[in-house]
C-alpha cells in the first residue's frame, strides 16, 4: 500500500463490505433486506459502518454453524446482545458487592 | 508422526451404533451450548472446535467410515499413527469449516490445510473470498490478435484496527488472441479477501468486444459484406477481400452470383484458442450500383436493357 490514492474511512461501500467479509454483494443485499444490516447512507451510493464487516462474519458463522436462517437471525443477535449486556451488568454488581 | 487418538464419539456423546440423524442432533445441541458467539466462557471456544472437528468426521458418512476402520483398535488418548500407505487425499475438497485449526489427529487422518491457528480471538471459520466479476471493453482487432492491458481496480481491506484502507491497484491482464464476447479471464486471488488465512476469491474479467465497422462477430464467426458490381456478379470475377489478420484473400465470384448469398472461408474467423476451434469468415454478397453513371456507362446499360429479356419478377 502506498500513500497515493489511499483513503481511510469509517464507512464501507457494498462492494467493499462484500470484499472484506469474504462474501458476495448478493449476500449483503439479502442481509439488508432482512434488516440485519443498516446502511448509514444510501445516496449517491450505499455506505455501511465499518463494524458491519465483523457483523457479517458473525452472521455467517451463526448461519452456518448453528443453522440459523436469516428470518430468525435478527432475534438471535438481539438476544445475544441482551445476554451480553445483562452478563456485564451482573459482573459489575458482583464487583461492587465484593 | 504419531498423534493422540481422538474419540469423536465421546466428544459428541453418541454411540458407534447411532445413525447420522442422532449425530446431527447431538452436534446441534452441543453447538448451541458451546458456540463462541453464544458462549463467552473461557474454554467454550476450544470445546466448540473439538465438537466441530468431531462433527466434520462423524457427520460425513464417508469420513466416518474411514475413521471407524482405522480407529477400531484405539481408545481415546492412545498414540496414533496411521497405517503405512494411508491415503488421506490432498485435503482440497474439505468444506471451509475444516480449514486449518483442527487437531493434529484430524490432520494426520484426513489431511489438513494447515492454516494459521488463532490463539487470541475466536475467528473461525476461515472462508474463501467471493469471486468478483468485472468487464473490459476491447476492440475486435485486439480480441483477434490478443492484447496486454493494464487495468485499474479499487481494492479495499480492513486493517487490524477495523479501518478500511482503500487503494488503487493495477493489474496487467493479457487478453488471449481469439477472445470473443463473454470470454472470461480468471485472475487468481484477485477477488474478495478470504478471512483468516483462507484464500482470496478470483476476479473474472468478462470481455466485451466492441462493434467493428467492417466485421460483425457471431460466436466465433466473423461476418462481413462483399460488395460487387452488377457485371462482376453476372459475369463472375476474382475480387480481393481484406481479412482480420491484415492479409488479403482473392475470392472467386461465380458467374450469376446473387445478392445475399454467402461465401464461407473456413477457419478464417476468430483464431483458435484453447480448446475452441477457429471460426469461419462469412462474406455476404451485396450488389451495388454506381451513384452516378458516366455517359458511356448509361449508354451501355441502356443497350443492355434494350437487348436483355431477363425478367427477375417473372413467375
Amino acid at each position: 500500500m502506498n500513500d497515493t490514492g489511499m483513503t481511510v474511512e469509517r464507512t464501507v461501500t457494498l462492494t467493499e463490505l462484500a470484499y472484506c467479509s469474504g462474501t458476495s454483494r448478493t449476500v449483503i443485499r439479502e442481509l439488508m433486506e432482512h434488516d440485519l444490516l443498516a446502511p448509514v447512507q444510501s445516496v449517491p451510493e450505499i455506505r455501511l459502518p465499518v463494524e458491519a464487516v465483523e457483523r457479517v462474519r458473525k452472521i455467517r458463522r451463526i448461519a452456518v454453524e448453528l443453522e440459523v436462517g436469516y428470518p430468525a437471525m435478527g432475534l438471535v443477535l438481539e438476544l445475544l446482545e441482551r445476554i451480553d449486556r445483562l452478563e456485564r451488568r451482573l459482573q459489575e454488581r458482583v464487583a461492587e458487592a465484593d | 508422526m504419531s498423534t493422540t487418538y481422538k474419540d469423536y464419539y465421546e466428544v459428541l456423546g453418541v454411540e458407534k451404533a447411532d445413525d447420522q440423524k442422532a449425530v446431527k442432533k447431538a452436534y446441534r445441541k452441543l453447538a448451541r451450548e458451546f458456540h463462541p458467539d453464544v458462549n463467552h466462557d473461557p474454554g467454550a471456544e476450544d470445546r466448540f472446535k473439538e465438537i466441530a472437528e468431531a462433527y466434520e468426521v462423524l457427520g460425513d458418512e464417508e469420513k466416518r467410515e474411514q475413521y471407524d476402520n482405522v480407529g477400531r483398535e484405539f481408545t481415546s488418548g492412545q498414540d496414533f499413527t496411521p497405517p503405512p500407505g494411508w491415503d488421506y487425499g490432498d485435503g482440497t475438497d474439505y468444506e471451509y469449516r475444516t480449514a486449518g485449526d483442527f487437531s493434529d489427529f484430524f490432520e494426520q487422518m484426513f489431511g489438513g490445510r494447515g492454516g494459521p491457528s488463532y490463539r487470541t480471538e475466536y475467528r473461525r471459520p476461515p472462508m474463501r473470498g467471493a469471486d468478483h466479476e468485472a468487464e473490459i471493453d476491447v476492440s475486435l482487432h485486439d480480441a483477434y490478435h490478443g492484447v496486454k492491458r493494464r487495468i485499474g481496480l479499487e481494492a479495499a481491506e480492513v486493517t487490524p484496527e477495523g479501518r478500511v484502507d482503500r487503494h488503487k491497484k493495477t493489474l496487467d491482464v493479457s487478453v488471449p488472441a481469439g477472445s470473443v464476447d463473454g470470454t472470461r479471464i480468471r485472475l487468481k486471488g484477485q477477488g474478495g479477501a478470504g478471512t483468516d488465512g483462507a484464500p482470496n476469491g478470483d476476479l473474472f474479467l468478462r470481455i466485451n468486444v466492441q462493434p467493428d465497422s467492417r466485421f460483425d462477430l457471431d460466436g466465433r464467426d466473423l461476418k462481413t459484406y462483399l460488395d460487387l458490381t452488377p457485371w462482376e456478379a453476372a459475369l463472375g470475377a476474382k475480387v480481393p477481400l481484406e481479412l482480420m489478420d491484415g492479409k488479403t484473400a482473392s475470392l472467386t465470384i461465380k458467374p450469376g452470383s446473387r445478392s445475399g448469398s454467402q461465401l464461407k472461408l473456413k477457419g478464417r474467423g476468430m483464431p483458435a484458442t484453447g480448446k475452441k476451434k477457429a471460426g469461419d469468415l462469412l462474406a455476404e454478397l451485396r450488389i451495388v450500383v454506381p451513384d452516378e453513371l458516366s455517359d458511356r456507362e448509361r449508354e451501355l446499360l441502356e443497350q443492355l436493357a434494350e437487348q436483355s429479356d431477363f425478367n427477375p419478377r417473372a413467375a
